[in-house]
């Protein structure tokens, strides 16, 4: 009790010292001085920047590269190769021989087999676990580099 | 307000390296480091000042690793200590001779308050008034030791809270709270025991 009653004794006396101490201070040319030595500052925003471009465009030509492999692999450009093969040819023969109605017919037999160009669940599946991974990879990295440079601090 | 002006004052120096945004930002945080150091150096305006210049090009050059989890002052009191550190390290290894604070320094003589240097400058009675008061300020902070020091004058005189001087400090709340306490304690009995109440 008596502990408690001296230390408000001391708030109060203090807060009192400190409030007839107080005055404030002016610039007087403080910030034109500051200004004027100022060095040269490397734009370290402007260098994280680049850095991470550098990052991305790596990632981009690794993804791209990554995904033309996979869908060699898969077989998707040779469906797709054939299936435009035979399409133009139709064409080439329909329009040889002025035959609109076959042009049509080959039109809609093209788009009736479009979805079988394109990659089934199980090759989508393949493509989504490679992205994911990839993914992962990006953020792993990512957060040891901002680790490492101190980006939460 | 502050707050968000600082903020976008921030993102001009960042971006655009815009020398006017800093200047705005010195501008509005000056008093504060320039308070806070000279409290620090118990009264030494001309190294306050060159600490405080210090402090806001080190601010400059690493304004890019503000992440805004503390205010903008509370971290440029944060590199205000540090550059004070340093700069008590380099004085501890290398002192120098400064005429004007050995003899009239408040470490002087730190049991009774001392209106000595005020009398010496009788010149102008506004200016005396305000010097003694400055000097007795000083004077009574500089029994503390310096931790305690910082903490009394981040909370008494800057206004900050227990969170934000372990922050600055880099020490834990409670350690703190402890310094804060005896801080407290010891400057109150020292300005009692001189007839201050």
């Amino acid at each position: 009790m008596n502990m408690n009653h001296n230390m408000n004794n001391d708030e109060v006396l203090l807060s009192k010292f400190f409030a007839e101490h107080h005055e404030p201070i002016a610039d007087n040319g403080f910030t034109e001085r500051v200004l004027a030595a100022l060095p040269e500052r490397e734009n370290a925003c402007l260098a994280e920047t680049m850095r991470l471009r550098r990052w991305s465009l790596w990632l981009n030509v690794f993804g791209i590269v990554a995904g033309l492999g996979l869908l060699i692999y898969l077989g998707v450009f040779g469906m797709a190769w054939d299936g435009l093969m035979t399409f133009f040819n139709r064409i080439y023969v329909g329009v040889i021989t002025f035959d609109f109605e076959s042009l049509l017919v080959d039109l809609m037999l093209f788009l009736h087999r479009l979805p079988e160009l394109l990659p089934s669940t199980s090759q989508l599946l393949v493509i989504s676990a490679t992205t994911l991974l990839l993914s992962y990879e990006v953020v792993k990295k990512l957060y040891i580099t901002a680790q490492n440079e101190n980006w939460f601090a | 307000m502050q707050r968000l002006s600082d903020i976008a004052l921030i993102a001009q120096v960042v971006t655009l390296g815009s020398e006017r945004a800093f200047g705005q930002l010195v501008r509005a945080h000056q008093e504060a480091v320039r308070r806070f150091l000279l409290r620090l150096t118990t009264g030494d305006e001309m190294r306050a000042d060159d600490l405080a210049q210090e402090t806001f090009i080190r601010a400059w050059q690493g304004l890019s690793s503000f992440r805004q989890l503390a205010g903008f002052e509370t971290w440029l009191l944060r590199i205000a200590y540090r550059v004070f550190l340093d700069d008590e390290r380099k004085e501890k290894a290398h002192p120098t001779f400064n005429p004007e604070t050995s003899s009239n320094s408040p470490k002087g003589d730190p049991n009774t308050l001392s209106l000595e240097k005020g009398q010496e400058a009788m010149n102008d009675e506004g200016q005396t008034e305000t010097f003694s008061l400055h000097y007795d300020l000083d004077q009574a902070l500089s029994t503390l030791s310096e931790t305690e020091r910082t903490c009394v004058v981040l909370q008494c005189v800057q206004g900050q809270s227990i969170r934000e001087i372990a922050q600055i400090m880099s020490l834990p709340e409670n350690t703190v709270k402890s310094h804060l306490l005896r801080g407290k304690k010891n400057l109150a009995s020292y300005l009692r025991r001189n007839g201050y109440c």
